[in-house]
């Protein structure tokens, strides 16, 4: 520990030895302890620590605290299996209500070809054939 | 070393209230109160660090181990959200504005109230380049090891250290003249 590197720690963190860096924190004490110039480096350091210190002011989060656990609830409520089952089932009656809709407002008549048209929604164009299976 | 936080997370994520409540009482506090600091504003601070939890309940299932501390990601979350509402506000001070900031610093009075004081030195911070001032929010007030601050801010170790020794500098002489008599209103009022 050199006194340039003892006056970069002072001037980055201050006088208290608690907030210098860990693996450095012994020398510079050892150096503190013999050098008069690290001695007055510190006193002026400390005296705007104490300023600084004077703005401590710790906010009170009770009420914030219990809105946020609230939230962290209410979200694990609509992530929950039931929840997801009954918005699942809600969704598909929508677009159920949709499809059916959609294909009675776009056919101009019923009939044969708009049955066709709605079997046509629910048939997946990747249905397997005889070939497929080996059959 | 384990970082226990994360198990605390992957109970969360689960659907453990408990540990969702226990990060909570363990992480709000520092985070209204760096935000505070950051923001100069009470109600902002509380909406950042709600913010933050939000962000945390929705990455949780995803976190891994091996991501960096809890508390390293909860503060670095938080003070890009802070840098983030500084510049929309306009209020970004760069560190090119830096030299002049101190001296614009209004001269304070010869003696001072406690409350004063407190006044005099958050108007000073407030007035900091907001990276001098998260760093030194982060290593002074908050306590947080260097290593973990640079980690915080995205910086190297000897990167923070000027952006400490910078903010220091400035923050002693926008109270220049006056540190001894604040102290000592300081201590006669206490």
């Amino acid at each position: 520990m050199d006194r340039n590197r003892f006056e970069a720690i002072v001037a980055a963190y201050g006088a208290d030895p608690r907030r210098w860096p860990e693996d450095e924190r012994l020398a510079a004490q050892r150096l503190a302890a013999i050098d008069a110039r690290a001695a007055s480096l510190l006193a002026d350091a400390a005296a705007l620590d104490q300023a600084l210190d004077a703005a401590q002011g710790e906010p009170d989060v009770a009420l914030l605290g219990a809105r946020i656990v609230k939230r962290y609830k209410a979200r694990q409520s609509l992530a929950s299996p039931a929840s997801v089952s009954f918005w699942a089932l809600a969704a598909s009656a929508v677009l159920g209500l949709a499809i059916g809709f959609g294909a009675g407002v776009t056919m101009p008549s019923a009939g044969a070809e708009s049955l066709q048209v709605l079997t046509g929604a629910f048939e997946s164009p990747f249905e397997a054939t005889s070939e497929d299976v080996g059959g | 070393m384990r970082d226990p936080d994360a198990d605390l997370l992957r109970r969360a994520a689960s659907g453990d209230a408990g540990a969702a409540e226990a990060l909570v009482r363990a992480h709000l506090r520092r985070l209204v109160s760096l935000a505070r600091r950051l923001l100069g504003d009470a109600t902002e601070a509380e909406d950042v660090a709600q913010d933050v939890f939000v962000q945390l309940w929705r990455i949780a299932p995803r976190w891994r181990d091996q991501d960096a501390k809890l508390s390293t990601w909860l503060h670095r979350v938080a003070v890009n959200a802070c840098y983030d509402r500084l510049r929309k506000r306009g209020r970004w001070v760069g560190e090119e504005a830096a030299a002049d900031v101190a001296d614009a610093a209004p001269h304070p009075a010869q003696r001072l109230l406690r409350q004063q004081v407190a006044q005099a030195v958050n108007d000073a911070l407030l007035a900091l380049p907001e990276r001098q001032r998260a760093a030194i929010v982060l290593c002074h007030y908050e306590e947080v090891s260097n290593i973990e601050a640079a980690a915080i801010l995205q910086i190297s170790v000897d990167a923070l250290e000027s952006l400490l020794a910078r903010g220091r500098r400035s923050m002693r002489l926008a109270l220049t003249g006056q540190a001894e008599d604040l102290i000592g209103d300081a201590e006669q009022s206490s």
